[in-house]
């Protein structure tokens, strides 16, 4: 009897080391979902005023890019882009993109086409590493954090796929599959398709980048004609690339921050659970002692009897 | 009337106010901009300067790394990779 006793202490000690961990956990987390968001809203007036420069060329001249598509444009192989987190204990943040992808994968072979895939996250290179299926370039460490550098190097490398012809391994279009963060609560898995920039969307884009924030757009018609140094293909030219590299840049900073609420929400309900185990432990505690006291009166009782007789 | 300056790197806002006076350098040669300045967008130099005259107070002189301006209404917006005031 009192070994049982011993084994419930030792479980209620252990549950409740447990919990602290799961609550310091979700401290971090919850201090670095708001730096993440600060970032975000930090990087949010470089992308607009990207963004209105490239509008503003697409609805004044007829433009000719490699990066801006036409809709009937042949698609014969896929990049997909999986942004997943280096570490686990997030809750179901990293399962749920990769089974997006999945769907996605499935959908694109299903048209006919080759699917590329660029992973982000030590969690989606585990993924397919396990299960030995190729993929084009992996990415980790610091998902949590992400950097502008991070986000040019991915460009860099996509943006080099992108122009490779077909017949030399190129891609035809860019997927992003990322969980956007649309509020504490709730974070959406997302397949965002980035290249090529669809012209009718340019417009739009802003919007995109920046939810909820409307780009002036009555300033913008009053000033319809703009002059362009040196011209308008040239800035152009160099105006995508940049766009793109801030495009990914707000995607990582979404995942980041979802990411981290996920982990925040995850290690809640599992410092919650410890609490539940403890205080189930300490009434099976209890019963175990009173068990043992029980008996041991019994037994006295039954002895004084015996001697008494 | 006076300029409304933007400063802006990829990270976060760099400078934001008033000014009488924005001179950037683009790659053919260097772009003043004075209020009533027609609506126009120039790439800068890869690593040139700028310099902005607030209304009050000192001039400000800073170098940019892959720059970009906007002109219109008498906003201006300078977007670059690199930015420090």
């Amino acid at each position: 009897m009192g070994a049982q006793i011993r084994v419930y202490r030792q479980k209620i000690a252990s549950t409740s080391s447990m919990k602290k961990i799961f609550k310091a956990m979700e401290m971090i987390a919850t201090s670095r979902i708001n730096k993440a968001r600060k970032s975000a809203d930090a990087a949010s007036p470089y992308a607009v005023a990207l963004t209105k420069a490239v509008s503003a060329i697409a609805t004044q001249h007829s433009i000719q890019h490699p990066l801006i598509g036409q809709k009937d444009a042949q698609h014969r192989r896929s990049a997909i882009l999986v942004m997943t987190s280096d570490r686990g204990l997030a809750g179901s943040y990293s399962s749920s993109i990769l089974k997006k992808t999945e769907g996605l994968i499935e959908k694109l072979k299903g048209e006919g086409r080759e699917v590329q895939l660029y992973l982000v996250g030590r969690k989606a290179k585990s993924y397919f590493d396990f299960r030995e299926r190729p993929y084009e370039r992996a990415w980790e460490g610091n998902t949590d954090s992400p950097n502008v550098e991070m986000a040019v190097e991915m460009r860099d490398a996509l943006l080099e796929a992108f122009t490779r012809p077909y017949e030399e391994g190129g891609v035809d279009d860019l997927h992003v599959v990322y969980t956007e963060f649309v509020s504490m609560v709730t974070q959406e898995t997302t397949i965002l398709r980035m290249l090529p920039i669809a012209v009718a969307d340019a417009r739009n884009i802003g919007e995109e980048i920046v939810p909820g924030e409307r780009l002036e757009d009555e300033q913008f018609k009053q000033n319809a004609v703009f002059e362009f140094e040196p011209s308008p293909q040239e800035v152009l030219d160099a105006l995508l690339p940049r766009y793109i590299a801030s495009r990914l840049y707000a995607c990582l900073l979404e995942a980041a921050a979802s990411e981290l609420a996920s982990r925040q929400r995850a290690m809640k309900s599992a410092g919650d659970n410890a609490d539940e185990l403890i205080k189930k432990y300490t009434r099976l505690m209890n019963n175990a002692r009173q068990a043992a006291i029980t008996q041991e009166l019994s037994e006295i009782v039954g002895g004084a009897d015996a001697l008494a007789s | 009337m006076a300029l409304q300056v933007e400063v802006v790197s990829r990270e976060h806002k760099v400078w934001e106010g008033e000014a009488k006076y924005v001179r950037a350098r683009t790659a053919d040669g260097d772009i003043g901009v004075l209020p009533g300045h027609i609506p126009t967008m120039a790439l800068l130099a890869e690593d040139g300067e700028l310099l902005i005259e607030p209304v009050s107070g000192e001039k400000i002189v800073t170098r940019l790394q892959e720059g970009f301006l906007t002109v219109s209404n008498d906003r201006v917006t300078i977007a670059a990779k690199h930015a420090q005031v």
